[in-house]
């Protein structure tokens, strides 16, 4: 080692002197040479002069091939060195492989998280939508209240904006069946414009897109264009697809071309069929008129915009303004005063992000959290390690090893070990991916595998970083005040005060971001557990939900009821089945059948008679089928359920109380409709129900107004109609069997659309869900980790104060003593780093309040039980070594001091 | 007696390469040893010779020492490293092949 630093030194002065010395000794033995053979000296200095060349001309030439060599061997040097580095990282963890499996497996879990989440927002957030022409120019129109436009606005938009913008609408995505038998499955469809391809910029892969043509009122064409992924997955890519048929419910319609791979319009969910907005009154379930999507109250059409490339977005946001509310007023609907916002179709520069983006770049940020812990974890162990081998360190110094040497080597063990995890960062982000795109990406689209090149990308920078820190900082901690001759002199067993702080800080910053986690997951605990304790007024666990292809339905209701008759027989008779009814409108169905009422005795123009009620009709069975409560009076009988019979109805809480505020409502009577109906006399008020544990009944006034009438009695909407089941078994137990039976009913039928009532409302839950699983695993993550890092910097500071240990026992100390000593230390680092997470997590507090459901991101109760845990943990994991201090043999440690 | 021939450029490595197995050398002590061998049939240029040994140390095929010759001068020794012993074999078998090679088809006739 030394030799080459010394000559380093002075590597800039030697390489011409010393070619001359060499030159000049050459030449002199030449002379000698040539002398002894009997020339004279001058000849013999002319003659060695002429054979070593012109000087002028050879020396320089030498001097540059000298540099060159030197460059060289310069090279090989530091190649050398690199080498020797990894071969002593190497050894190092084959001498401490649980260090080093440690250190490993907390980088993959760090990086591996943090990649994960870099794939979800990277999806979701920094990607444009796929094969839109020049994305930045197009937007999506929201109408402020109320989001969508009617039809007759569309028009007046698209011809007053023109120059502006140009606009298409879609409808949907809706599901829709597709196929027959075995092969019908449910497609995610949209009814679009004959312009909306062009909109978009977008062509076709195979085949062509829709046209004006196709869209031209009243019918239409019956065309299609599928998706890429329709595509592979049906027709297996055959290009032939073009030009034949598919059936959607029972229309039959004529593909014309496939939309390019990943398309999905502007959004990040996948769509599989564009049809044109002609074919919406025949496929859309409707006992309205021909084109219901048409007419000026109908509000379905999203709207979105290219904004002219001259135009600022915020001019056509205006003339849309003023466009719609003139609208409005000209057909008197709703859009009065309503505003029109546009949203980029960019995710990025989106005003709104998806509660799925939402919660990704919060768990971004939770798992920039546990790599910061891996890494301080790494870093400490590596601290330790490195203080312990100070002594070897300051004999190297001694010796002449630079202190740039020391660092790279510190650096390249850290190096290797990071690169190590960020190799298997990579199984863990397929892994973590996957999940990621089950759980929180349920049905979005995520083209490729789940590891790409930018992911990929990401975890090296991200193993490079990590390695960077966490080599840099023990060598600059270890290096800064370097005291040669103590470090050389004092041996193994101390240690320098500024170093113990150092792992110490490091250990408090572990506890206090194990500490936020766990508050952040108890908080999502908390308010998965608030929302789920919300009465919906449906036992949702337990109905099972049967709805038919509507257009199975538009029979005569007489068919109707007998196919239902059987339908019901069928379904009872599976076994996990308990009870049966059938009913329209039910919660969750997406059907709202509105009536108007009047009540004798009350002024038609009351607010709760003015925002009339829903109907839904059921058979006598329902109410104990769906769990809903009667609070009052009584459920429906068979005898109810008779066209013939007295006319009756059940009405909900909310209802029963803006009617009747005296609290009397059973006996009471109410006109559903027209004034010439017969007044309906009210038997029982049943419990209040919800779809949204979250949304007030706000949406609507009305919405929770409810009012039950036997179903022979009701409107027979049968598009409306679902066969609904009280489970005993186990859901997925039933399911298949529920559907087996459906299909021996009616063999021809299209898929059947059976579902779970819950599963309708785990989309509310799943934001919650999610916080709280990953709060919840990342955070016991975090605390594992702190743990370790307390174990070992208790551990380390234990052997340290061996000697101390020895004598305060040999002073009469007992065991407890000891313990309560090193415990003590442990509990005081953890204290430090609650204090420190509680101030921050209150700080951060705001942040996340919006994310949570009834409690305070500031609540006391959370930081108290979490605080307590991170201090048993940290006594628990100071408390083994403290036992090992307390086992000390006093007289061999006195000895050996 | 021919005329001398010039070492060409590269070939000389291999020479020096061959002096250094007899032992650590100086410069000149090398061009000594192949002038001897050689029998005078080689015109070699000192200068060239320097060439030869930077770019070999270059390739750490041989190392340098500074040490003292007999005369009690101070002179730089180089010795073959076992990179150069290696190299030398093998440049050593492909030189016997191409001499060999080149022999054959001299000793042809011209119209077999």
């Amino acid at each position: 080692m030394l030799p080459r630093n010394v000559r380093r030194l002075f590597r800039l002065a030697r390489p011409a002197t010393d070619i001359d010395d060499e030159i000049a000794f050459h030449i002199r033995e030449r002379i000698d040479a040539l002398v002894s053979r009997g020339w004279s000296v001058d000849d013999a200095a002319v003659e060695a002069a002429r054979r070593f060349g012109d000087p002028a001309m050879e020396r320089p030439a030498l001097v540059a091939a000298a540099q060159q060599r030197d460059r060289r061997l310069d090279l090989f040097e530091r190649f050398d060195a690199v080498r020797t580095d990894l071969r002593m990282a190497a050894r190092q963890i084959r001498r401490a492989p649980t260090f080093a499996f440690g250190t490993v497996a907390a980088f993959a879990l760090g990086v591996g998280a943090n990649a994960t989440m870099f794939s979800v927002v990277d999806r979701l957030l920094l990607r444009p939508p796929p094969h839109v022409a020049r994305p930045q120019d197009v937007y999506a129109i929201h109408v402020v209240p109320g989001d969508e436009i009617s039809f007759p606005a569309f028009v007046a938009l698209r011809d007053q904006l023109s120059g502006a913008a140009s606009i298409s609408v879609q409808i949907g995505p809706l599901a829709l069946p597709i196929g027959r038998g075995d092969r019908a499955q449910i497609a995610q469809t949209v009814f679009v414009d004959g312009a909306y391809f062009r909109t978009l910029g977008v062509r076709a892969e195979t085949g062509r897109v829709l046209l004006d043509d196709d869209v031209t009122l009243p019918d239409g064409q019956a065309v299609a264009v599928i998706s890429f992924r329709l595509w592979q997955r049906e027709f297996d890519g055959d290009p032939s697809v073009v030009g034949r048929e598919l059936i959607i419910s029972s229309t039959r319609v004529r593909i014309i071309g496939v939309a390019p791979d990943g398309f999905n319009s502007i959004g990040t969910r996948p769509i599989d069929l564009w049809l044109p907005m002609t074919l919406a009154g025949s496929l859309l379930p409707s006992a309205g008129p021909r084109w219901p999507w048409a007419t000026a109250d109908a509000h379905w059409l999203h709207a979105i915009v290219r904004v002219a490339p001259h135009v600022e977005p915020r001019q056509v946001a205006t003339l849309a303004t003023s466009v719609l509310r003139a609208n409005a007023i000209e057909r008197s609907t709703r859009d009065t005063a309503a505003a029109v916002e546009l949203q980029s179709a960019l995710p990025a520069r989106a005003k709104t992000f998806s509660p799925e983006a939402k919660i990704a770049s919060l768990l971004g940020a939770v798992s920039l959290l546990v790599l910061l812990i891996a890494c301080s974890n790494a870093t400490n162990l590596m601290l330790a390690r490195a203080i312990r081998r100070r002594r070897e360190i300051g004999i190297r110094m001694a010796l002449g090893v630079s202190r740039r040497r020391l660092i790279a080597s510190l650096l390249t063990d850290a190096m290797l070990l990071a690169m190590l995890g960020g190799i298997a960062a990579i199984v863990v982000a397929a892994a973590g991916g996957a999940l990621m795109r089950d759980v929180l990406l349920q049905g979005s689209v995520w083209n490729g595998g789940v590891i790409d090149g930018r992911t990929l990308a990401f975890i090296a920078g991200a193993a490079i970083l990590a390695g960077l820190f966490t080599g840099l900082v023990p060598a600059f901690v270890l290096l800064r005040r370097f005291d040669l001759s103590r470090a050389i002199g004092e041996g193994r067993q101390s240690g320098g005060v500024h170093r113990q702080r150092a792992i110490s800080s490091l250990v408090v910053t572990q506890a206090a971001l194990s500490t936020v986690l766990l508050i952040g997951a108890l908080l999502f605990a908390r308010s998965l557990a608030n929302v789920r304790a919300v009465p919906l007024g449906v036992d949702m666990e337990h109905t099972l939900v049967v709805s038919l292809d509507h257009e199975t339905l538009k029979t005569p209701p007489r068919r109707a009821d007998a196919l239902f008759a059987e339908l019901r027989s069928a379904v009872a008779q599976v076994p996990g089945v308990a009870d049966v009814a059938i009913a329209e409108g039910v919660p969750f169905s997406q059907w709202f059948l509105s009536t108007r009422l009047s009540v004798p005795g009350q002024p038609p123009n009351a607010p709760a008679i003015q925002r009339g009620a829903f109907i839904r009709a059921v058979t006598s069975s329902y109410f104990s089928t769906i769990g809903t409560r009667i609070v009052q009076g009584r459920a429906f009988t068979d005898a109810d359920n008779r066209e013939s019979g007295e006319q009756v109805a059940i009405v909900s809480v909310e209802m029963a109380n803006a009617l009747w505020p005296d609290g009397a409502a059973v006996g009471r009577c109410v006109r559903l409709g027209a004034d010439s109906m017969p007044c309906r006399r009210i038997v029982g008020v049943a419990e209040d129900t919800r779809e949204s544990a979250v949304e007030p009944n706000a949406l609507e006034p009305a919405y929770g107004d409810i009012v039950y009438v036997p179903l022979s009695q009701g409107r027979h909407t049968v598009g409306a109609r679902t066969l609904i089941a009280r489970l005993t078994a186990s859901p997925t137990d039933v399911i298949p069997h529920v559907r087996a039976a459906i299909q021996r009913v009616e063999p021809n039928m299209p898929l059947a659309d059976v579902w779970l009532m819950q599963s309708r409302h785990d989309p509310e839950l799943r934001p919650w869900r999610l916080g709280a699983t990953m709060f919840g695993v990342f955070g016991a993550l975090a605390l594992v980790l702190a743990a370790l890092g307390l174990y070992s910097v208790i551990g380390y500071s234990v052997a340290q104060r061996t000697g101390e240990m020895g004598i305060r026992i040999a002073l009469g100390a007992r065991s407890s003593d000891i313990l309560s000593l090193v415990g003590a230390q442990g509990a005081v680092l953890a204290a430090i780093g609650i204090a420190l997470a509680t101030i921050g997590a209150a700080i951060l507090a705001p942040l996340v309040q919006p994310l949570l459901f009834r409690i305070s991101a500031r609540s006391v109760a959370v930081y108290a039980l979490v605080g307590g845990v991170v201090i048993v943990v940290a006594i628990a994991a100071s408390l083994i070594p403290a036992a090992r201090a307390a086992r000390v043999n006093p007289m061999s440690v006195i000895r050996s001091e | 007696m021919a005329d001398p021939q010039p070492v060409l450029h590269g070939n000389l490595d291999v020479l020096v390469l061959k002096a250094l197995t007899a032992g650590p050398m100086h410069g000149y002590a090398i061009t000594d040893w192949l002038e001897q061998r050689a029998g005078g049939n080689l015109e070699l240029v000192d200068s060239a010779l320097y060439q030869a040994l930077y770019r070999l140390e270059g390739r750490r095929l041989v190392k340098p020492a500074w040490g003292v010759t007999e005369k009690n001068r101070r002179a730089k020794f180089y010795h073959l490293t076992d990179a150069g012993r290696a190299e030398l074999r093998a440049e050593a078998a492909r030189w016997n092949r191409y001499a060999a090679t080149i022999a054959t088809i001299l000793a042809a006739p011209a119209n077999g």
